[in-house]
């Protein structure tokens, strides 16, 4: 069997942080630290992932000086790491590596909150009236549709990113330490992440966009969702910005909304049909099995045959 | 031990849908020993393979496995072929051959189709026998899925009594691709536990007694499956996102509440 280099192995651990599930990429580092026992050379290969998890899944911070959360990805990524919050034309940098904790004997058990090492309060980011419309109304929509929704709008050029994404981490889901005895609770345990991505050009006729919805259920077992969709829709092209904005929110409600629909009718449907067809609830005689006549005819039957 | 709980952690969290790509990278980084151990305890999707002696189907997975071949319970034989391959003794031979006639039947009863093996082995003073079920749809209307039953026994005979301790993995792998819906993939599993004791009469006890724990810790999973996989996994779906406008949502509510309040009020009042 091939052994594999410490290096060669933290790059294969690296690998597991893309595929933590929702709000569990602290635990899924952890089982990586113990499984590595190299904290040193497991810092040095871990970075790049903890930056791609962190830019993909769209993970939140909150800056001073604004209102509202923003979202870190690929699309206000800018020199040196540093990040664009258009909203409140602020840019920021982004410790990737505060995702995860060293420490094993740290009290605030909740779901691990990217910090800010530092910030930088200027001005270095574009912004047009265009993006600025498009932010107004995505605001308002998401607010209406999206319970714990974030969303952050970038503009670049004449083409417009929208980026929308809500996470639900079940509330109980604690670590705590009680006498240096390392106690999770062990209620209900879950975590949900919905990603919508849509991207326009300023007096284009086209809305392209795509959905990521994943959820993790692991009591007593691990049940995951993921779904995804790609959109392509037509929209009138617009010249004003308000109405342009308008319209193109209108089209991306529309779409989630009948992406949502059709996840629950595919719920029902698989409920009803597939689900029946792997295994019945009861044989066709309604009953359950009577095993002495299967043990008497069947087991009976091969013995005489034999 | 650390390392082993730390592993099967991991496994809870990494998506059941690539469950095996992601045992594979975990055999890599860990020592050949805990290797071992998670190879056997971590379940994956069970492989169909054919008996070459007997032409039916069986099963594969760590417990009719040795080295790099398979045991088919119908022919008792390895495949590819092994001389010296662990087989289990006489007296459990017969109770192995007697529970994959007998599931054989409750295979086709419940799942209507499908392949189910037993196999059987000794553990010290006790024997271990390990029943699987596989049950593959046939992917109408774009929906695929896949069920798989490991029910682990370990029995401990205690004169006219046999003590039966039951670990049960269902998994549950459920695919659809439509254009409306794009690419949805629910899959994993839940596993639950039970113990009996049962008297052991005669021939048949081990076989019935089994045969039962199975069918009631089955029919248990699967109500489970369907609250998880349909109800559990859908609510938080419509708890990321709204389909009606939160708002109105909540003057509606609100409305509710005051005509409630109101009701109530007339009925304390009369």
């Amino acid at each position: 069997m091939t052994e594999f280099s410490v290096d060669e192995k933290v790059h294969i651990a690296a690998s597991f942080l893309l595929e933590s599930p929702p709000g569990e990429v602290n635990d899924v580092f952890n089982d990586i630290r113990t499984l590595i026992g190299d904290d040193d050379a497991l810092q040095a290969g871990i970075l790049t992932s903890l930056e791609d998890h962190n830019t993909e899944q769209l993970i939140t911070v909150a800056l001073p000086e604004s209102e509202t959360e923003v979202i870190i990805s690929k699309f206000g990524q800018l020199e040196g790491g540093r990040f664009a919050d258009p909203r409140s034309k602020q840019s920021f940098a982004f410790d990737h590596m505060r995702l995860v904790r060293y420490t094993t004997w740290n009290r605030s058990g909740n779901m691990p909150y990217p910090t800010l090492r530092y910030m930088h309060l200027d001005f270095a980011y574009k912004w047009c009236i265009f993006r600025a419309a498009i932010d107004n109304e995505v605001q308002a929509y998401v607010s209406d549709h999206y319970p714990h929704g974030v969303t952050t709008v970038h503009g670049s050029g004449s083409k417009v990113t929208i980026v929308i994404v809500d996470n639900k981490y079940n509330p109980s889901n604690y670590w705590y330490v009680l006498f240096f005895v390392r106690v999770r609770s062990i209620t209900s345990q879950w975590n949900g992440r919905w990603r919508a991505v849509w991207e326009v050009e300023k007096g284009g006729s086209q809305l392209k966009g795509s959905a990521k919805v994943q959820v993790h259920y692991y009591e007593e077992g691990n049940v995951q969702l993921n779904s995804t969709k790609d959109f392509e829709l037509d929209i009138s092209s617009e010249q004003d910005e308000k109405k342009a904005a308008t319209s193109i929110v209108k089209a991306i409600e529309k779409a989630e909304k009948e992406y949502q629909m059709a996840i629950n009718e595919n719920y029902t449907e698989l409920s009803e049909n597939t689900f029946k067809e792997l295994r019945r609830a009861l044989p066709y005689t309604r009953n359950k099995v009577d095993w002495h006549k299967i043990f008497n005819y069947k087991v009976g039957n091969s013995i005489v045959n034999k | 031990s650390d390392k082993y709980e730390c592993a099967l952690d991991l496994m809870r969290r990494l998506p059941p849908q690539n469950v095996e790509e992601n045992l594979s990278k975990l055999l890599d980084i860990v020592d050949a020993d805990l290797g071992d151990d998670l190879l056997s305890a971590i379940d994956q999707p069970l492989k169909v393979r054919r008996c070459k002696q007997t032409g039916k189907d069986y099963l594969a997975c760590d417990y009719n496995r040795d080295g790099d071949s398979y045991r088919s319970p119908w022919s008792n034989e390895y495949d590819p072929e092994l001389p010296d391959g662990a087989t289990p003794n006489a007296t459990l031979r017969k109770l192995e051959v007697q529970a994959n006639e007998a599931f054989d039947t409750y295979r086709e009863m419940y799942y209507e189709g499908g392949v189910s093996s037993v196999y059987t082995f000794e553990i010290e003073d006790k024997f271990a026998v390990v029943v699987l079920i596989k049950k593959v749809g046939e992917g109408a209307r774009r929906m695929k899925g896949a069920w798989d039953s490991i029910h682990v026994f370990e029995v401990q005979e205690r004169g006219r009594n046999a003590h039966y301790k039951l670990t049960s993995t269902v998994m549950l792998y459920m695919i659809t691709n439509k254009p409306e819906l794009g690419h949805f993939n629910l899959s994993g599993s839940l596993t639950r536990q039970a113990e009996q004791d049962c008297p052991v009469d005669d021939q048949s006890a081990h076989v019935i007694n089994i045969g039962r724990m199975v069918e009631d810790m089955e029919i248990k999973m699967r109500n489970s499956l369907q609250e998880v996989y349909f109800g559990k996994t859908k609510d938080i779906v419509n708890d990321l996102r709204s389909a009606g406008s939160i708002k109105e949502g909540k003057e509606q509510a609100d409305i509710q509440k005051e005509l409630v309040g109101k009701l109530m009020l007339r009925g304390n009042s009369q």
